[in-house]
């Protein structure tokens, strides 16, 4: 049960076509989630992490193209292209919390209405809407639930109203709940409160978890593996532990670096140059332009995942020796379809 | 050292659409800022942070105190200020994307201080202006961009040097890199350390983010509901925070190494949110979250008590009514 | 120093022309604004020369020719002729010639005034003086414009000057909204703040950093007025209160072919479509321009 994948993600390539031509953003994304667990994905702004958790819930803006991939969902597949046919279904059993719950909450109607509209479509439950809205509510640890039922959204703080996000998303009776952005607009001691809420939640509920977000302590704190974009690819991807003590790829090392620390050790030098152009991103590593260790080859090939340590990966020719290729590769070319 | 900016009892309240109810957004602080030093305000949202650097400025005219800088009273609005002190008082706010006007391009920008306070024209306007883009490590081809067509944190870095053209001596910075990542954060905090040194600047930082404060400052002072609950040198803050608030907020900071959650203090968990300012509980504003508060501090509003040299904090536990605390520790 | 002065220049050129290309891209996406900016451009040449292209230039003028009156359209007199024998495809034509200028005066008179106003208003807003002034501006667009324009029309002399005047009164305050709406969106922005506090002089803020801003808006504007305001101009010298003959005008056309309908339709239908054919022309063009300026990628 536990061992099970919650979510896949394979070989997920998203353009988006705008008037300058098209921007290839999403350059084969592959992604496991087990029951269970909390997974982190993050990159810097435009890293492509946000496009990847829209194109799971099939959200996607008007002007994208899915040129490949398959996401399957607790076993089922929802979304698949490929060059014969395309699959798309509702995904069963996900819930999604977004940045700024302002704006994901109707300001028009009270919590509780709100909330049962979703105990009634997403968990099918008509009777007992109201005690099932209330408990949701309880299980977020908002204080007099009873009340806050009534309440609009304005009448509550940034902080509730995320915690009311969190309440909906579990009404729904989800087993994977995405996350993009949770805390972003939150200070830092209500920060600390909903990710240990959400952290808590999760493992009572054995919710799996993906949780994308810039910021590598926020990961760290809440998750048990993490996946680090850059430029619509994922370069490097281990336990959280070890992402943090040994990271390997020259990005997630830069990005490290970069963070001032608690203990003061002054202020890095950050990563020279910025992102490429997505309308004509390197050919090769999309890290390459940027790297201090670029040679010829990581401006023309690709590179592979390479398993650097036990469970972790890492998508860098410098580390092509360590143990060969990783399994994980095997899933870019579309075996079923 | 000496002192370029003094802050005595300053209070900043704005009117309710309620008659006699004001938000208390500043509500009587102190601080010294001394020469060439990066002065850190730290504080949540509705922590009035914000406000005291928008009253230091002159955007709000203050209620009640004093602003001086080197001396001279400053507390009025700014279009009663005299035009010097605005060349020697700049501001750089946190959101590039709305501080810079997008329908004029990056030389119309940075000249515009230099128009105004040295009144500089033609070729000399021209070479002013790529000068102070050279400053900030951009390239002279910049000034004829649009805003909208470079990035964001070299939008910044434009903000950083129209902020810097006309030559001012104190710069406030409003959260100069909260919008940014942090590998543009890196590079946009090494120039602003890097202009300090070489232009002999004096530096008020705004932020919520305590990990960049511990790296960049030299005093800090934290805000709380529109108080200062504790400032003084950074690294003793950090080393031995006293305020219960100071340690809920590092012990909230999320962070990347071992050594890091190490340093964080443990004891206090963060615990409910910061009250509306408009109905601040009475006695310490900080009993309702506090996880060692006991009756006095919900009666009595705590005076500051200076712990050593320059190091002064507002809590009861330092105070002379300590006598009554029972069981709590620190 | 010299060569890089030369490079930046270069730059600066190259970058211009791929904002207007940019531009040029946006407004070309829809089919029905090239068309727009068509007729519009065929309207003006049409009225500048009409003296060249119009088959009967002396028609214009007070002629008479019993001998040819109220002729149907033929392909001698597409437009037919009136009852005084003249071709009132030429005098449609000709016509266009003061449709244009009451459009184009009137805008010019208007849109300063408007866009002063409301920058003033919208700047200042808060204090009594803004208030006062945004009040009035209420109080001017509570009449309806044509109700306003006839009662001034009527009392002053009915000239296409005096009409002109007419218009301009009761078109004003609607720039000023406009402008002043925005100016109020923008007043607190930072970028506006940073120059304020720098110590720039109130006026230079107005109009050198917000009002660059509104540009758009009010060009869009501008344009989609033109018609609206030829059409105002029409109906007042339908009523009599316009252009006066001999010299043609659309609204004085279509009243005096209105007593011949509907045996003799030519006569007030040709220069009621003429007007139909500027508003739209000038509408898709404004869609036009609106598309350019506000889409994004």
């Amino acid at each position: 049960m536990k061992n099970e994948e919650a979510l896949a993600v394979q070989n997920l390539r998203v353009n988006y076509k705008i008037y300058r031509g098209i921007l290839k953003v999403l350059d084969g994304i592959n992604l496991t989630v087990k029951r269970g667990e909390k997974i982190g994905l993050v990159g810097e702004t435009g890293c492509g992490k946000t496009t990847t958790l829209k194109a799971i819930m099939g959200i996607l803006a008007g002007n994208a193209i899915l040129s490949s991939g398959r996401v399957t969902v607790n076993g089922k597949v929802v979304l698949q292209r490929s060059a014969h046919h395309m699959v798309r279904k509702s995904a069963k059993r996900v819930a999604m919390i977004f940045q700024d719950p302002t704006a994901s909450l109707n300001p028009v109607f009270t919590i509780g209405e709100q909330m049962e509209l979703v105990v009634r479509y997403a968990a099918n439950r008509s009777s007992s809407a109201r005690e099932a809205a209330v408990n949701a509510l309880r299980l977020a640890q908002l204080p007099d639930a009873e009340r806050i039922h009534t309440n609009f959204p304005f009448q509550l703080s940034g902080g509730m109203r995320q915690r009311v996000c969190i309440a909906m998303a579990l009404a729904a009776e989800p087993n994977i709940i995405l996350a993009d952005e949770p805390t972003t607009n939150l200070d830092v001691t209500i920060q600390d409160q909903v990710l240990k809420l959400l952290k808590r939640l999760c493992d009572e509920q054995e919710l799996a978890l993906v949780l994308v977000t810039h910021s590598l302590g926020v990961a760290r704190e809440t998750c048990d593996r993490i996946y680090v974009m850059y430029a619509g690819t994922i370069v490097e991807y281990a336990s959280s532990q070890n992402i943090f003590e040994n990271p390997y790829h020259p990005y997630t090392r830069g990005l490290l670096a970069a963070l001032p620390r608690l203990t003061g050790e002054g202020i890095a030098e950050g990563i020279e140059g910025r992102i490429p152009d997505y309308l004509n991103p390197p050919q090769g590593c999309r890290f390459a332009p940027r790297c201090e260790h670029a040679t010829e080859k990581c401006f023309s090939t690709k590179p592979g995942f390479y398993e650097a340590e036990d469970g972790h990966f890492v998508s860098c020719f410098l580390y092509e020796t360590e143990r060969g290729v990783a399994s994980d590769v095997s899933h870019s070319s579309d075996t079923e379809s | 050292m000496s002192v370029i900016l003094r802050i005595r009892n300053l209070k900043k309240y704005f009117p309710t659409s309620k008659k006699g109810v004001f938000v208390k957004a500043v509500d009587g602080i102190d601080f010294d800022i001394y020469k060439e030093d990066v002065f850190a305000l730290v504080g949540e949202s509705g922590s009035g942070k914000s406000t005291t650097a928008y009253t230091v400025i002159g955007m709000y005219e203050a209620t009640e105190g004093k602003i001086e800088y080197k001396d001279l009273d400053i507390s009025r609005i700014h279009w009663k200020r005299p035009i010097q002190l605005k060349k020697n008082i700049q501001i750089v706010f946190q959101d590039p994307g709305t501080s810079l006007n997008p329908s004029k391009t990056v030389s119309q920008i940075i000249g515009a201080p230099l128009i105004i306070h040295k009144h500089l024209r033609g070729e000399k306007l021209r070479e002013a202006i790529i000068n102070a883009l050279n400053m900030v490590e951009l390239p002279s081809e910049y000034i004829y961009k649009l805003p909208r067509d470079i990035g964001g944190g070299e939008k910044q870095l434009v903000a950083i040097a129209r902020a810097l053209s006309a030559g001012p001596e104190f710069v406030i910075l409003d959260e100069p890199t909260s919008a940014l990542d942090v590998s543009i954060q890196a590079k946009i905090i090494r120039t602003l350390l890097k202009l300090k040194e070489e232009l002999g600047l004096t530096y008020m930082f705004i932020t919520h983010d305590l990990s960049l404060v511990r790296n960049i400052s030299n005093r800090v002072a934290i805000m709380y509901l529109g108080k200062i609950v504790e400032q003084g040198p950074t690294s003793q803050i950090f080393a031995e925070p006293s305020h219960p608030y100071t340690q809920m907020l590092l012990s909230s900071i999320p962070v990347v190494t071992k050594a890091e959650e190490a340093f964080k203090p443990k004891q206090v968990q963060s615990t409910g949110e910061i009250p509306s300012p408009v109905d601040v509980p009475p006695g310490c504003s900080f009993h309702t979250r506090c996880p060692l508060a006991w009756d006095t501090c919900r009666k009595i509003e705590p005076q500051p008590v200076e712990l050593q040299p320059g190091r002064i904090v507002k809590c009861h536990l330092y105070s002379k009514h300590k006598a009554t605390l029972s069981g709590a520790k620190l | 120093m010299r060569d890089s002065t030369v490079a930046i220049d270069i730059s600066a050129r190259s970058a211009y022309a791929e904002r207007l290309k940019r531009a040029w891209y946006r407004f070309s996406r829809s089919k029905l604004s090239l068309l727009g900016l068509l007729m519009v451009a065929s309207i003006i040449f049409i009225a500048i020369f009409a003296p060249v292209v119009t088959p009967y230039p002396e028609h214009a003028g007070a002629f008479v020719d019993f001998g040819n009156t109220m002729h149907p359209p033929s392909l001698e007199h597409p437009f037919g002729t009136d009852a005084m024998g003249r071709d009132i495809l030429t005098r449609c034509f000709f016509a266009f010639r003061g449709a244009l200028i009451m459009g184009i005066v009137v805008l010019a008179i208007v849109v300063p005034i408007g866009t002063a106003v409301g920058l003033f208003g919208g700047y200042f807003e808060g204090k009594w003086f803004s208030t006062i002034v945004m009040r009035v501006t209420d109080v001017f667009l509570a009449i309806p414009p044509l109700v306003l324009a006839l009662a001034i029309a009527a009392l002053l002399k009915p000239t296409l000057t005096n009409s002109m005047i007419a218009v301009c009164i009761s078109w004003w305050p609607w720039y000023a909204r406009l402008v002043y709406g925005m100016t109020v969106s923008v007043r607190n922005e930072p970028f506006v703040k940073a120059v304020e506090l720098t110590g720039m002089n109130r006026f230079k803020i107005m109009f050198s950093e917000i009002l660059p801003n509104h540009l758009g808006p009010i060009l869009t504007k501008m344009t989609l007025d033109m018609g609206w305001v030829i059409l105002t101009g029409a109906s007042l010298s339908f009523v009599g209160l316009g252009e006066q003959p001999p010299t043609p005008a659309l609204g004085t056309m279509v009243s005096d072919g209105a007593k011949y309908l509907p045996t003799y339709w030519w006569i007030s239908v040709f220069p009621a479509l003429m007007i139909v054919i500027i508003i739209l022309s000038f509408n898709l063009l404004g869609d036009g321009i609106r598309e350019m300026l506000t889409s994004g990628e």
